[in-house]
C-alpha cells in the first residue's frame, strides 16, 4: 500500500516537473516569435521564425512564415516595378539626351544659318533621320518599361501568320533598297494557324531585323517562313559579322551591347524586348552564329491545331 | 539613421605571429552584397570567423542588425546563414540526411525547407548517394544549401565559388544576385579574384595584410574607372553637331547643356579644341580620364597582382 502511495505521488511529480518544462519552453518560444514578429511588423520581411518539425508549435511557425514570404513576393514586385521607373528614369535623360541634343545641334545650325545650300539640305536630312531613329528609341523604351512592369497587355489570338508576315515585310522593303541589301523572303502560299498577339509578333520581327540593320554590317537579309514538326519557323539570316560565343550568351538580357563603351548605335533594349515578347506568347527565340560568317535568329510558335 | 547590416569598429585580431586583422572597420549595407576581396592570408576568412563569433577579436566591436554580437550571440547567429571552410557532414549518410540533423537541431521555416534547399542548389533529394561518395564541386553545393536551407536574412559566405566548374559559378552568381536583388537579403562574400567580385558585388572591401585599403561601391569605382575625356564647353547640341560632322566620332555622352564625354581615347583632343574653337564655341575644361579597375586595384595594394 505504501509502495503504491509512493510511486503515484513520484508519477505525479514527475509530471508536474514535466508540464513546467514545457510551458517555460513554450513560453520561450512565444517569446522569440514576439521578438520576430515585433521585428517584421517594423518592415523586416526577410525575417523567418524557425521550429524544429516535432514541435507543437510548429505548423503554426510554418504558417506565419508562409504568410510574410506571400506578403514580402508581392512586395518584391513593387519594388521590381519601381526599379523599372528609376531605369526608364535614368535611360530617358541619359539616352534620349545625347540623341535629342546632337539633333538640336543640326537644326540649330541650320536655323541660325551657319550653313547654307547644299549643306543646309543635308544637315536637314540628318535631322529627319535623327529625329526619327529617336522617336523609334522611344517607342523600344516604352515596350521595354510596360514589360518591366507588366503592364504590356498581350491578347493572344488565332492568326494567320503567312500573311501577317507578309505585311511586316512590306514596310521593310523600302528600307532593304535604300541601304542596298540583297532581300530574299521565303514564304509559302498555304496559311499557317498560330496563336499569338499580332502586335507582339509585329514587334518581335521589327526588332529583329532593325538588329540585323544596324549591328550585322550585313548586304544580305533573308528571311523565311516554314512549318517545323508542330511549330512555325521563322528565320531572320544575314551575312554579317556575326558574334562572339560570349556575346551570344547575353544578348537578350536588358541593356546588353556587344559593342561595350558609350556607343550609341542601339539601345540595347530591342533584343531584350523580341525575347520577352516570345516568352509571353510561349514561343522560342534561338540565336546561332559565327564571326564573319553572319547570324540566324530562329523564332519558333506552336501551331493552333 | 545609416542601414548598416553588419558594422565592425576598429576589429583587431591578434595572432602570436602578429596581426592578422588590424583596425577593421567594415559596413555592409541591407540588400547588397559586399565582396571582401584579397590575397590568400589577406585576413577574409579570419575576419568572417570574428562576425560568426568563432572566434574572439582582440579587440573592436561587431554591430550586425545593430546589436552589439558579443553577448547576444543567441540571437543574432541564428538569423545568419555561412558557409566558411567545410561544414562538418556525415561522410557514411547521404545529403539529405546531413541536412535533416541540420534542420532538427537549428529548425526550419517550413516543412520543405531540406527538399527547397537541394532543388536551389541541383542535388537530388532522397538520393542514395553518401556523402563521402560526393564530388569536391557536389560538396560544396551541398555547403550552400545549408547556408540557405534556414532562409537567412543575412549571408556570410568565404570563397563559396572554390570547386565549382564554369557552369556551377554562373548558376551559384545568378542565384545569389537574385537573392539580393528580389528579395531583398544581404550578402557578404569574400574572394580572391577580382573578376569574380566584380561580376557579383555592388559594394567592395579590399583586403591587403589585414588593412582594409579600400571600400567603395562598384558603380563609384567603376567610374572612378572608365576611360573618357571630357569636356565643359558652351554650347554641347553644337559640340555633337561638329564631332559628327568633323571627327566622324558618335562615340560621346552629353551630361547637360555644358558637359560632353567622349568615349574614343584615340582622337587629338587638341584638333578637337581647334576646331570647336573655330567654330565659336567656348571651351572651358577639358580632361582625359584614363584607369580600369585591374590597374586600380594593383595601384591600391601596392602594385602586386591581385588574382
Amino acid at each position: 500500500m505504501e509502495i503504491f502511495c509512493f510511486l503515484v505521488l513520484e508519477i505525479s511529480l514527475l509530471l508536474i516537473i514535466y508540464s513546467i518544462a514545457t510551458v517555460c519552453r513554450v513560453k520561450r518560444q512565444i517569446s522569440e516569435v514576439l521578438d520576430a514578429l515585433n521585428d517584421i511588423k517594423n518592415g523586416n520581411g526577410n525575417r523567418r521564425i524557425l521550429a524544429r518539425t516535432n514541435e507543437m508549435i510548429a505548423p503554426l511557425i510554418y504558417e506565419i512564415n508562409s504568410i510574410v514570404i506571400s506578403y514580402e513576393n508581392k512586395l518584391s514586385m513593387f519594388h521590381r516595378v519601381e526599379e523599372a521607373n528609376r531605369r526608364f528614369m535614368t535611360s530617358l535623360s541619359h539616352d534620349v539626351k545625347t540623341p535629342l541634343t546632337t539633333l538640336i545641334g543640326y537644326l540649330d545650325a541650320a536655323y541660325k544659318g551657319t550653313v547654307t545650300g547644299r549643306e543646309y539640305d543635308n544637315y536637314i536630312e540628318i535631322a529627319h533621320r535623327k529625329s526619327h531613329e529617336l522617336k523609334n528609341y522611344i517607342d523600344m523604351l516604352f515596350d521595354w518599361f510596360k514589360l518591366n512592369s507588366n503592364e504590356f497587355i498581350i491578347k493572344i489570338d488565332t492568326m494567320e501568320v503567312a500573311e501577317l508576315t507578309r505585311n511586316v515585310l512590306i514596310d521593310w522593303i523600302p528600307i532593304f533598297e535604300n541601304k542596298q541589301m540583297e532581300y530574299h523572303v521565303s514564304i509559302p502560299e498555304q496559311p499557317f494557324l498560330v496563336r499569338l498577339d499580332p502586335d507582339g509578333y509585329t514587334r518581335i520581327l521589327n526588332n529583329l531585323i532593325q538588329n540585323v540593320i544596324v549591328h550585322s554590317y550585313a548586304n544580305k537579309i533573308k528571311i523565311s517562313l516554314c512549318r517545323f514538326e508542330n511549330d512555325i519557323k521563322i528565320q531572320i539570316s544575314d551575312n554579317g559579322i556575326g558574334m562572339k560565343s560570349e556575346d551570344l550568351k547575353h544578348i537578350f538580357e536588358r541593356l546588353y551591347k556587344c559593342d561595350k563603351g558609350y556607343s550609341k548605335k542601339g539601345s540595347g533594349l530591342g533584343l531584350f524586348i523580341a525575347y520577352q515578347l516570345t516568352e509571353k506568347m510561349n514561343g522560342k527565340i534561338v540565336v546561332e552564329s559565327e564571326v564573319t560568317k553572319g547570324t540566324v535568329f530562329t523564332l519558333l510558335f506552336p501551331l493552333a491545331i | 539613421m545609416s542601414n548598416y547590416i553588419i558594422e565592425t569598429r576598429n576589429l583587431t585580431k591578434t595572432y602570436l605571429a602578429g596581426k592578422s586583422v588590424a583596425d577593421l572597420s567594415i559596413h555592409v549595407q541591407k540588400g547588397r552584397i559586399y565582396g571582401l576581396l584579397g590575397r590568400n592570408g589577406a585576413g577574409k576568412t579570419t575576419t568572417m570567423k570574428m562576425l560568426l563569433g568563432l572566434i574572439q577579436p582582440t579587440t573592436g566591436e561587431i554591430f550586425i542588425w545593430k546589436k552589439n554580437l558579443r553577448g547576444n550571440e543567441k540571437k543574432i547567429l541564428p538569423r545568419i546563414g555561412s558557409l566558411i571552410e567545410a561544414p562538418g557532414f556525415y561522410p557514411n549518410l547521404t545529403a539529405t540526411e546531413n541536412l535533416n540533423i541540420f534542420a532538427a537541431l537549428r529548425g526550419v521555416p517550413n516543412p520543405y525547407a531540406v527538399k527547397d534547399a537541394l532543388n536551389l542548389v541541383h542535388l537530388p533529394y532522397k538520393d542514395k548517394k553518401l556523402f563521402s561518395e560526393y564530388s569536391l564541386g557536389m560538396k560544396q553545393r551541398l555547403a550552400i544549401a545549408l547556408a540557405i536551407m534556414h532562409d537567412p536574412e543575412l549571408l556570410i559566405l568565404d570563397e563559396p565559388m572554390n570547386g565549382l566548374d564554369p557552369i556551377g559559378i554562373a548558376e551559384i552568381r545568378l542565384f545569389l544576385r537574385q537573392l539580393c536583388e528580389e528579395k531583398g537579403k544581404t550578402i557578404l562574400i569574400s574572394s580572391h579574384i577580382l573578376s569574380e567580385i566584380s561580376l557579383l558585388a555592388d559594394d567592395i572591401g579590399i583586403l591587403d595584410k589585414g588593412v582594409l585599403l579600400e571600400e567603395e561601391s562598384l558603380a563609384k569605382l567603376e567610374q572612378k574607372s572608365s576611360k573618357y575625356i571630357h569636356f565643359t564647353i558652351s554650347d554641347t547640341a553644337q559640340a555633337a553637331r561638329i564631332l559628327e560632322q568633323s571627327f566622324y566620332e558618335k562615340q560621346f555622352l552629353i551630361q547637360d547643356d555644358h558637359n560632353i564625354r567622349l568615349y574614343n581615347l584615340a582622337l587629338s583632343v587638341t584638333k578637337i579644341v581647334s576646331v570647336f574653337i573655330e567654330n565659336g564655341l567656348e571651351v572651358s575644361e577639358v580632361y582625359t580620364c584614363e584607369d580600369n579597375l585591374e590597374e586600380y586595384f594593383k595601384r591600391i595594394i601596392g602594385g602586386k597582382e591581385i588574382v
